[in-house]
């Protein structure tokens, strides 16, 4: 211990690295082996605090905010409250698709998520953002490196000097000026989920610093939407319908549909798909697929299946129509599926139409909420759709399929025995399903009543329609004698009421449907080879074309007292729901070909509110 | 008979491909067309537009049986024209077609549809005999439901205890629902045979019901509301005291109760 008196030498101490100028001084000022912010000594300088912030909308409000919490919290889980969304971005944003190609899969393998490059503004949109929050003092020596697992899912941008560049996870890298900056960066999904078992929809993006004291990580997790079909809840914001070029019978179709939506309050736009092939419910399907976007919105990519029906052999064995999907709805936020195998049943080939595909709308039922409905298709193991466009469809998983048996009806869909419209009630909407007895019950009465020699389709036509030149026409009318008398219509359409019954059986099983949820309609069948078509026009294949307008094909009778009894009874049942009957003839074109105005028409419907994310599947 | 045959020899060996020039021929004229409009395997609409016809064009429907296919149709065009030829002669229920339809189930490599088509103009005839040799057959099967004779489901319900396939199974329950069908049986006129065709029908039926399960089980439920034979209920109770399946055998039970034909 030394004193004033003391001759002793003075000691200087080391000076020890806790004060700001010396942790910012790049020296390791007490000779520790430790500099600046890699001593510990330095820790509690805001400098010093390592910032690796990979950030993304987690709180799913359409915005990545650097400043709000909830947009850090658990963002390495994902479930109904919490974890950011993307798209697969497979719409063509700029139209540059080419339009001739050579083979199917060649034309549907053209979309924004094919190229290394961003397509435009509203590419940028259809894109997921996330940040990597700036960290001002990281050290010259820091270097981040992105990785989205598993691999080759999606596909990351970055911004740099205002042009978004792809980053090449294996070899870029961010600098410590990046990190220091912050970056802004996109994530585009490459594809839809198509199989559960191989992907799940979800991607983990890492964000690694290295070069510093301890390398650092934050991983966000994500997952990409599915693709959600309409139902009947909503209206449409864009109807379709063929019309065959010169063909007057479609021309005529063509107007009386015209003339039925504009008696809709919606009114909504008319497409004219310009084809041979008039069966517009058929050769595709609408959907959509959706993120969160500013405002409680949500940013819509429209996704359109197209039909995996077989058609032949070569480049091209789809059903030709469904080149509708890319040729024309792929576009600035149009996107086209296509999935099949050649392996199909090729006899259930028509069960790859998407009259066979059908959307019960929301429910709940046992404790189990189903806030966007689910799937409901014809298919039992031995008389199935497309395998592969089913698993596509099965793995989307927010709408859980139900499947009944159409493999007695000789096409084969479900929309030729069921239907969904709103309605007043708790459930929100009701089921329309046909039921051959009442019909027969219908018609018995009519003639317990005396009227048995009244006709069924008077002024009608079995007619074989080609689609320019003169029909091939033979008459309709039948009294309703002659019709219960018929052994073919009434042994198919026991049969029928038996297998609708095997239908509802299931449905309310899924659903619980009551009676009082379920309006009957009524039409008998007939037989095309060896299998069931509605005989009448069936009349709950009908387009849903508004919120309260059905259009429904017009039965022809018969017509007791100047009024039709079929039309009567459905007139009188919908309006108990609120719900228009808009009646159209569609005899010749579709009722003859076996089908009916829905067959013949197609929806883009309003997106609904209720958000996938939120669902819990 | 004699006659028939005459106008047959013409048409096959004099006029050849143009046969007769009626409202049957005209119709040829238009099936390459509905073949292109077709929605699923075949042409449409070519069945109710034959039928339409009635009895006259029987002759002429005969002739086209055995007509040979425009050059130009494709193989489906060909198949859908004669699958509804002979449906259309089934209708018609006309005994001169019985020769048809044996000739053209001698045609053994022939499309199902042909064959099932042929099958069910016998049935339709009720010419039981000629069938039941070849009910080893899937689409004589398929034809026979609809010969509504007690030898005819007897046979299936043989059948149906012989089948080695649940695809076949399905086949002969299908089968059973047609020939029991109650809503069919109402319109005959001669339906004395009626309450123990039904009577077989459902007992096979509630049979495949236990034995099966999948497809088969639930087409056997479907035929059975089909057939709605009094002594369902009976049976369902009887089966129940084997002790397989009641749950099943209870669910049936409640479908019948309320049942969607009656």
């Amino acid at each position: 211990m030394s004193g004033p008196t003391s001759l002793g030498p003075v000691t200087t101490l080391p000076p020890i690295e806790d004060t700001e100028e010396r942790c910012l001084n790049a020296i390791d000022d007490d000779r520790n082996g430790l500099s600046d912010c890699a001593d510990l000594k330095c820790k509690g300088f805001a400098f010093c605090i390592v910032t690796v912030d990979l950030r993304v909308d987690n709180n799913r409000d359409g915005l990545v905010e650097l400043d709000n919490p909830a947009d850090d919290l658990d963002e390495d889980t994902w479930n109904a409250t919490h974890g950011a969304v993307f798209l697969a971005n497979i719409d063509d944003d700029q139209k540059t698709c080419p339009a001739i190609v050579a083979s199917d899969a060649q034309l549907a393998s053209c979309n924004d998520a094919a190229d290394e490059i961003v397509n435009g503004d509203d590419d940028l949109l259809d894109m997921a953002p996330l940040k990597v929050a700036p960290w001002q003092y990281a050290p010259a020596t820091a270097v981040g490196t992105l990785h989205a697992e598993p691999a080759g899912k999606v596909r990351i941008f970055r911004l740099v000097q205002g042009q978004w560049l792809v980053f090449n996870e294996a070899n870029d890298t961010l600098t410590a000026d990046d990190l220091k900056a912050g970056v802004e960066l996109r994530l585009e999904g490459k594809d839809i989920v198509r199989d559960t078992a191989v992907w799940d929809g979800y991607v983990n993006v890492k964000l690694d610093v290295t070069g510093i004291l301890e390398p650092a990580s934050d991983t966000v997790r994500m997952r990409v939407s599915p693709v959600m079909l309409h139902h009947h809840m909503t209206a449409p914001e864009t109807s379709f319908v063929t019309r065959v070029p010169g063909s007057a019978v479609s021309t005529r179709f063509v107007n009386s549909l015209i003339g039925a939506i504009n008696l809709t309050p919606e009114k909504a736009p008319l497409t004219q798909v310009s084809d041979q092939d008039i069966w517009t419910e058929d050769f595709f399907e609408t959907g959509y697929m959706t993120m969160p976007a500013p405002g409680g919105q949500q940013h819509v990519i429209r996704a359109h299946y197209r039909s995996a029906g077989i058609e032949q052999n070569g480049a091209f064995p789809l059903r030709r129509a469904g080149q509708y999907v890319f040729r024309t709805l792929r576009g600035r936020d149009g996107a086209g599926i296509q999935a099949y195998t050649t392996q199909q049943q090729r006899d259930a080939s028509s069960l790859n139409s998407y009259g066979n595909t059908e959307t019960i709308p929301p429910y709940s039922h046992m404790g189990v909420d189903y806030p966007l409905g689910r799937v409901i298709r014809g298919s039992i193991p031995s008389f199935a759709p497309d395998p592969v466009l089913t698993k596509v469809m099965e793995s989307q998983l927010v709408q859980p399929h139900v499947y009944v048996d159409t493999s007695w009806l000789v096409v084969g869909h479900i929309d030729e025995t069921v239907s969904f419209l709103r309605a007043p009630n708790p459930r929100g909407w009701v089921l329309l399903i046909n039921d051959p007895r009442l019909a027969k019950q219908m018609l018995e009465a009519e003639v317990a009543a005396g009227n048995g020699a009244v006709q069924m389709h008077v002024g009608k036509q079995w007619v074989i329609y080609p689609p320019v030149g003169q029909p091939y026409t033979t008459p309709a009318a039948i009294s309703i004698s002659q019709v219960l008398a018929n052994t073919d219509i009434m042994a198919r359409s026991a049969i029928a009421a038996a297998a609708i019954d095997a239908q509802l059986d299931i449905i309310k099983t899924a659903t619980g449907l009551t009676e009082a949820e379920i309006i009957r309609v009524p039409f008998l069948h007939y037989t095309e080879y060896g299998a069931s078509i509605a005989y009448q026009p069936g009349f709950v294949n009908g387009y849903v074309a508004g919120e309260t307008d059905f259009i429904a094909p017009n039965p022809f009778g018969p017509m007791i007292g100047g009024v039709d009894i079929f039309k009567k009874d459905f007139e009188d049942k919908l309006a108990v729901i609120g719900q228009h009957v808009r009646w159209v003839d569609n005899w010749d074109l579709y009722h003859v070909n076996l089908g009916e105005v829905h067959c013949g028409t197609n929806a883009a419907r309003v997106i609904p509110a209720a958000k996938w994310w939120e669902g819990g599947r | 008979m004699k006659a028939l045959g005459f106008a047959v020899a013409v048409c096959v060996s004099v006029l050849g491909a143009t046969a007769f020039a009626g409202p049957v021929g005209e119709l040829r004229g238009h099936v390459a067309q509905a073949d292109a409009a077709k929605r699923g395997r075949f042409a449409v609409g070519l069945r109710p537009a034959l039928e339409s016809l009635g009895p006259s064009a029987v002759p002429e429907l005969i002739s086209e049986a055995f007509r040979a296919p425009d050059p130009s149709w494709t193989e489906s065009a060909a198949i859908a024209w004669r699958v509804s030829v002979l449906d259309a002669l089934g209708t018609a229920k006309d005994a001169r077609a019985r020769v048809v339809f044996q000739k053209v189930l001698a045609e053994t490599a022939a499309d199902f549809q042909v064959q099932r088509a042929a099958a069910e103009g016998l049935a339709k005839l009720g010419d039981v005999d000629s069938l039941l040799p070849l009910i080893g057959r899937d689409a004589v099967v398929s034809g026979l439901g609809s010969a509504r004779k007690l030898p005819a489901a007897k046979a299936l319900a043989l059948e149906l205890t012989k089948a080695s396939t649940e695809a076949r199974a399905k086949l002969i329950v299908k089968a059973l629902g047609q020939i029991g069908n109650s809503w069919a049986w109402a319109t005959l006129p001669d339906r004395s045979e009626e309450l123990a065709v039904r009577h077989e029908a459902a007992k096979s039926l509630i049979a495949a019901f236990v034995k099966y399960g999948g497809e088969v089980r639930s087409e056997a439920a479907t035929q059975l509301l089909v057939v709605d034979a009094p002594n369902t209920a009976a049976l369902i109770a009887q089966a129940k005291a084997g002790g397989i399946a009641v749950a099943e055998l209870d669910g049936l039970s409640r479908r019948l109760a309320a049942s969607p034909i009656r």
